[in-house]
């Protein structure tokens, strides 16, 4: 256990550490941007607190508060349940540290131990930015007693760690499972396993709410008592938590350390029996030592403009490397597949109610322009998911890590090493939001007779959005790369763009809500709203591609 | 004591790095790992150390098998990797703190090693400071004493000669010439000659995966009579190297 804490805060100080050797300098880019993030954040935690505050007063008077904390905590568990899987196989299998601690007297129940307070620590930006507000905001509501306090505490300090024992437990099998196929196939296999997952998730949950839409308001809430009691059992703690805050059951305290400590004891049995199998031989490739052949020869050695080559360089990377191929890749263009299969597999079962999701949404909706508006809170919300979540572009400058210097080497300007680097992300992000809003407009058009020309212009629209976008997380990267990482995953932490996606996300669900309609105050037709909109778009996008080459120059010249 | 005995590493289908290799490194003396780049030096190491599980065979350090008893085999050796930057965001002064909890070394034990190797090897400034702050040379100081801090029977190096200063690498010989003198085995791959030739009792010589020649320096040069020099010698054994 001691040993187990020991190497836990090791592990800690090593992947929070800051980039910086000396630490004289008062104030200095990062603290002014975790500042700024801590500013955007406030309105963030204001929305949940006030949130939690309604949340009580509607399920108070509907005799349903313990209802809504268990409805709570469990999406919190399961989000954290899916984050966890990717983020437990970065840290226990993928982190450049392992091979330092394979040579070294440590059981795997101590490196998996450690490595899991790692992970955990992580997940707990959630438990304080997310659910703390929102439980406090609903125990202000109710003027509660000190045993809620308490319970929320408790809540927010144990929450992750139970579903992060099932992510770890899967995280291992997964790697033990395909511990024999080398890197390439495993990662490949990985991200299948991983959407098909998702999808089974997304189907069951999705199902749930479908039915939701169905009955009357009146049935809402025993709807709801159903199905709350039909899924808990999937995160058994979450009872007792809520029995904490809610029951006012001291007794429940013990019984929810009961419930953790238990998987903790599963999980560290786990570990001892797949971990070390599946972790060492972790950086084993297949080398096949080939000669190539002439022609490859010519395919390789074929002459390219640098930009375009160096682009290259830079996808290829990202495909070869598993940490940036699962959160640089898979999460960008698998999520279309987890929101997609679902309907697949129950239209091959033939259960299957073809597309009646969207169609119930949309449904009641008949005049073209409120259907355009909707298109273009979707348009927001996707293409700022597709890059906002994307590793991509905040990641150019820190991927290079150790071997930064070679960039200041190349006899390649520093613009065109920016660009090259930009539309190494822009080509990601933009497939992944660009490519599906040309199929959602497909769907929009056949189906709901939307003009034609809405097409070119939602495409172009979302083109803008995600390429201001990645312009703008490139410069967020350029402020404090992390050029000194013990493993790749530190290269792409991304906290801000987590943040600043939550807020636009907010602002689009809620405008799709409310059919929020911006239009409606200004009196003049959407269409031409949206015309002009797309010119302001493109005049801020060129102004900020500026400001990008401008700055990037001078940042990479004083590096 | 290390005994490898009949060890074999794949890498994909066709890849042989090491091929059915049996040899032993004895108590009490120095042995150098010698062959090209490519040879598979590193990856026999990282069998050694269970870094890499061989595809057949078993390695043992004393009398604890590295596979079967992990964790008793590795508190028996320390080992110096051929990449020393890792740990970049603590101090020297917490690495080897956390190697000496790592490894169980008492409190005072640890200070008086950190003080005197420190001194050795002219860091004992540095080691307030971060890793990241080192210099290569630096960086494999501190993980040299690291390895060492539990005093281990057993001290194995993978290059480490690679970036070290002229003190530097005269003090790392000459600790592993204590080392070796104290009855404890040293085993170091190099694919430098003159190291190998100045420093080693015993060498393995290996090439494209497999062992070409082990013994003394002496064996060696009995063997071929012919040639003057160790590196003709090596040349003969190893072909001109470009072959991997
Ligand atoms: N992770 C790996 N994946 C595939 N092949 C590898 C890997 N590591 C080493 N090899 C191959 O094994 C052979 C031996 O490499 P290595 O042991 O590192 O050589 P060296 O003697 O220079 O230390 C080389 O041909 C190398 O290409
Ligand atoms: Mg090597």
């Amino acid at each position: 256990m001691g040993k187990t804490i020991r190497l836990a805060s090791v592990l800690l100080k090593c992947s929070l550490g800051s980039g910086k050797t000396d630490e004289t300098h008062k104030i200095d880019a990062k603290k002014i941007l975790n500042l700024l993030m801590l500013i955007l954040l406030i309105p963030v935690i204001v929305i949940l607190f006030r949130t939690g505050v309604g949340a009580q007063e509607l399920f108070s008077a509907l005799e349903g508060e313990e209802l809504i904390l268990r409805a709570l905590l469990f999406l919190a568990s399961l989000i954290i349940f899916v984050v966890g899987i990717f983020s437990c196989i970065n840290t226990f299998y993928l982190s450049s540290n392992l091979d330092c601690l394979l040579v070294m007297p440590f059981t795997s129940a101590q490196i998996t131990g450690a490595k899991f307070i790692v992970a955990a620590f992580y997940e707990y930006y959630i438990s304080i930015a997310v659910i703390g507000p929102l439980l406090i905001g609903f125990g202000y509501g109710e003027g509660a007693g000190l045993l809620y306090w308490i319970g929320t505490v408790l809540t927010m300090i144990l929450l992750p760690l139970l579903p992060l024992a099932y992510s770890a437990i899967i995280a291992m099998i997964i790697m033990r499972v395909l511990g024999g196929a080398k890197n390439k196939q495993r990662m490949t296999a990985l991200g299948a396993f991983g959407l098909i997952f998702a999808s089974i998730a997304y189907s069951v949950i999705g199902t749930s709410f479908r039915n939701l839409k169905q009955v009357q308001l009146e049935q809402v809430l025993d709807h709801m008592i159903q199905m709350v009691k039909n899924i808990t059992w999937i995160f058994p703690d979450v009872p007792f938590l809520v029995n904490i805050m809610h029951g006012q059951d001291v007794l429940s305290i013990v019984f929810a350390l009961v419930t953790i400590i238990a998987a903790m004891v599963v999980f560290l049995g786990v570990a001892k029996i797949v971990y070390l199998a599946g972790a060492i031989g972790m950086q084993e490739t297949s080398a096949s030592h080939k000669e190539l052949s002439a022609e490859q020869m010519e395919k390789y050695s074929r002459q390219r403009g640098i930009v375009a080559s160096y682009t290259r360089k830079e996808l290829k990377t990202v495909f070869r490397t598993p940490t940036y191929y699962i959160s640089c890749l898979i999460i960008t263009l698998g999520w279309p597949v987890i929101l997609l299969l679902p309907q697949v597999i129950e239209n091959a079962i033939g259960t299957g109610n073809k597309m009646e999701w969207v169609g119930a949404i949309t449904n009641h909706i008949t005049e073209p322009e409120t259907l355009f508006v909707m298109l273009f809170w979707v348009i927001l919300l996707v293409n700022s998911f597709c890059t906002l979540l994307n590793g991509m572009a905040p990641s150019a400058i820190s991927r290079e890590g150790q071997s930064f210097f070679i960039m200041k080497q190349l006899p390649v300007s520093y613009k065109n090493q920016l660009k090259a680097k930009r539309n190494a992300a822009l080509v990601i992000c933009g497939t992944g939001g660009v490519l599906y809003m040309a199929l959602a407009d497909v769907y929009f058009i056949v189906a709901k007779d939307l003009p034609l020309w809405t097409m070119p212009m939602t495409i172009l629209v979302s083109a803008c959005i995600v390429f201001i976008m990645v312009d703008l997380q490139m410069i967020v990267g350029l402020i404090k790369p992390r050029l000194e990482w013990d493993s790749e995953a530190d290269a792409i932490k991304m906290r801000a763009a987590f943040i600043l996606f939550i807020i636009i996300a907010l602002f689009s669900f809620m405008g799709l809500v409310l059919e929020w309609n911006p239009f409606d105050f200004i009196e003049i037709s959407p269409w031409v709203f949206i015309g002009g909109f797309c010119l302001v778009l493109i005049v801020i996008a060129v102004i900020i591609d500026r400001c990008f080459y401008l700055y990037g120059v001078k940042k990479l010249e004083k590096m | 004591m290390i005994t490898i005995n009949q060890v074999t590493k794949k890498f994909g289908k066709d890849k042989i790095a090491v091929n059915n290799t049996t040899w032993t490194v004895p108590d009490g003396a120095i042995t150098g790992f010698i062959g090209p780049n490519g040879a598979g030096k590193s990856t026999t190491l990282k069998m050694v150390t269970g870094v890499l599980k061989p595809d057949e065979g078993s390695i043992q350090i004393n009398d604890a098998d590295i596979t079967k008893n992990p964790l008793k085999a590795k508190m028996q050796f320390g080992f110096v990797s051929d990449t020393p930057d890792n740990f970049l965001h603590l101090t020297g002064m917490e690495y080897l703190n956390f190697m000496g909890d790592a490894y169980k070394v008492p409190g005072k034990v640890r200070k008086e090693f950190i003080e005197s190797y420190g001194k050795r090897f002219g860091i004992e400034k540095s080691l307030g400071d971060k890793i990241l702050s080192y210099s290569h040379g630096m960086r494999q100081k501190v993980m040299i004493m690291g390895a060492l801090i539990h005093s281990p029977s057993v001290w194995i190096l993978d290059e480490p000669m690679t970036g070290l200063d002229p003190q530097a690498s005269h003090e790392l010989k000459l600790m592993m010439k204590e080392h070796a003198a104290s009855g404890k085995s040293v085993l170091f791959s190099t694919h430098v000659l003159e190291v190998a030739e100045k420093l080693c009792d015993n060498v393995v010589i290996i090439r494209k995966g497999e062992i070409k020649f082990l013994g003394s320096l002496d064996e060696l040069k009995a063997k071929f009579p012919a040639e003057t020099s160790l590196e003709n010698i090596f040349l003969e054994l190893t072909g001109d190297g470009k072959d991997n």
